[in-house]
């Protein structure tokens, strides 16, 4: 612990350091954007329905700040101040709340500086991405602002009933795509890139940490292929898990594209445990402004032992200026869990939109 | 356990094939991947033009708080004349770009800081400007770039022989 502690305050020492030892500043920035992505949700769960007016967490509504500083020819430090304001969380939702959710979440997202070099890599500090976000999440196929290997954004919130009506759990607590600590208050490096392939580290809260290792390439006259996995490791006070995940995603130049993604955690505390796992392969073709795709993902013992969980899903996406995009997709779900029999399918479908200003 | 494992195997078998693709020497260069689950791909915005971002400020292109000084200076450039930075050299025939000129060498064609103020006009394309940032780092680009520039000076030379010789 001390270790880390005296890694993070010399590396915070260093970045105050070449801040005042380097040259002004050659060129400046100082940008606003973001995007609003609305959309209807409805959803059945085998007893009843419902339609609910959302904020698609798939990519909620977001707005940022963002500036940065050119010193000589080599060195970059930056800004992000980057919140999402949220007015009914697509994943917030079950069956029967008439209600909104809440009033509005207004929530952090990033508040970071970085210090870059062009030999020596990028270092982060604040609250932002760990090096494992979006580890499980890489999609070359188009339409994943509505179905991507994170399946609970669409409709998390609804629970599994029985046929009596009697509530099991919510699809968001049976599956999960193992896509690392998303983002967190840390500090975070980036290695230059060697060819197509960096690396990444982070330190965090609770003497957490993880690593990851990120790739992509695009070949002539064939296509794009890009990756990224991850690992961090156990028995740390705030995440007492190992884990580890990857996704792999391949653009064919026809359109066609591929992509897969799998992930586990091993739960060291807990004796008796099996490992949670999950899988999700999707298969999608993208032309112009068009992308459609099919997925299918599973995810086995993520809530309790014995529990399996399965999901296919259609989307469709069509942007038809760059700005915009209109999207629809459906999923099915289903849950098998020990000792707990009659459990209803749920389905769920969502049309909406992405702004981005 | 077993599923996971052979679904492990597939990707072990797709990386194993990109690999393969990339030793055989296939055409090919490493990319930028931006995750677009959770945001939208770097463009335009609806309201916020081509970039998709509001410049508040930005020392290169401008803004809309530009520093006075900025403004006041490149007013006075216009007024003399002098924005375009580029100078034709009529002893050696060459045409110098903005980078690296000394202020004696500002002595400014018509032709040229029109040359100069449409490269201007098209800087201000940003998608443009950036596919051309980027063609120019590749080796073929480069090589493309510097054949361009040795003809503009033998074309220059070529003009100032045949004044020479009126």
């Amino acid at each position: 612990m001390k270790k880390f502690s005296r890694l993070g305050i010399f590396a915070l020492t260093m970045a105050i350091t070449i801040l005042l030892i380097l040259p002004s500043a050659q060129a400046v920035d100082f940008k606003i954007s973001g995007h609003i992505n609305r959309a209807v949700l409805w959803a059945d769960n085998g007893n009843d329905n419902d339609t609910f007016f959302v904020d698609n967490e798939n990519s909620n509504s977001r707005w940022r700040f963002t500036g940065s500083n050119d010193f000589g020819e080599a060195w970059t430090v930056g800004i992000t101040w980057e919140v999402e304001m949220e007015s009914n969380s697509s994943d917030d939702f079950d069956i029967g709340d008439n209600n909104d959710t809440s009033d509005v979440s207004f929530t952090e997202r990033k508040i970071e500086f970085y210090v870059q070099h062009k030999t020596f890599g990028k270092l982060y500090m604040g609250q932002g991405d760990t090096a494992s976000n979006s580890t499980s999440e890489v999609d070359l196929s188009g339409t994943d602002v509505v179905e991507y290997s994170d399946i609970v954004d669409m409709a998390g919130g609804i629970n599994f009933r029985t046929g009596d009506d009697v509530i099991v759990a919510t699809i968001g607590s049976v599956y999960s795509n193992y896509d690392g600590f998303s983002r967190r208050d840390r500090i975070r490096y980036d290695t230059p890139k060697f060819g197509p392939v960096y690396f990444s580290a982070s330190y965090m809260n609770g003497q957490t940490w993880d690593t990851a290792g990120r790739f992509s390439y695009e070949w002539e006259g064939i296509g794009k292929l890009a990756a990224a996995a991850h690992y961090t490791g156990a028995e740390t006070q705030r995440d007492n898990f190992s884990q580890y995940s990857g996704s792999i995603s391949f653009l064919h130049s026809s359109g066609f594209n591929i992509t897969g993604a799998a992930g586990t955690r091993d739960f060291n505390d807990e004796p008796g445990r099996d490992d949670g796992m999950f899988y999700y392969g999707k298969l999608g073709f993208r032309r112009g402004i068009h992308a459609v795709s099919v997925d299918y993902g599973r995810a086995e013992d993520v809530d309790q032992n014995g529990d399996d969980f399965d999901t296919i899903g259609l989307a469709y996406v069509i942007n038809p200026w760059e700005s915009i995009q209109f999207y629809g997709g459906y999923r099915y779900h289903t849950l098998d869990r020990r000792g707990v029999n009659n459990i209803e399918d749920i389905s769920a479908v969502m049309i909406g939109g992405r702004v981005k200003f | 356990m077993h599923y996971f494992q052979t679904t492990l195997n597939k990707f072990l078998w797709i990386g194993l094939a990109a690999a393969i693709l990339m030793s055989c020497g296939a055409k090919g260069k490493p990319y930028d991947y931006q995750p677009t689950a959770d945001e939208m791909k770097e463009g335009p915005g609806v309201f916020t033009g081509e970039e998709g971002e509001f410049t508040i400020y930005d020392s290169k292109k401008g803004g809309s708080f530009r520093k006075n000084h900025e403004e006041k200076s490149k007013e006075a450039s216009a007024e003399t004349g002098k924005e375009a930075p580029v100078s034709s050299d009529t002893a050696s025939g060459t045409t110098k770009v903005a980078a690296g000129q000394t202020s004696k060498e500002a002595q400014v064609t018509p032709e040229a800081a029109k040359e100069f103020q449409e490269f201007q006009e098209w800087k201000k394309e940003q998608k443009e400007f950036r596919e051309f940032q980027e063609w120019k780092k590749t080796s073929k680009g480069a090589a493309e770039y510097k054949e361009f520039l040795e003809w503009k000076e033998w074309k220059s030379y070529q003009e100032w022989k045949k004044r020479q010789g009126q």
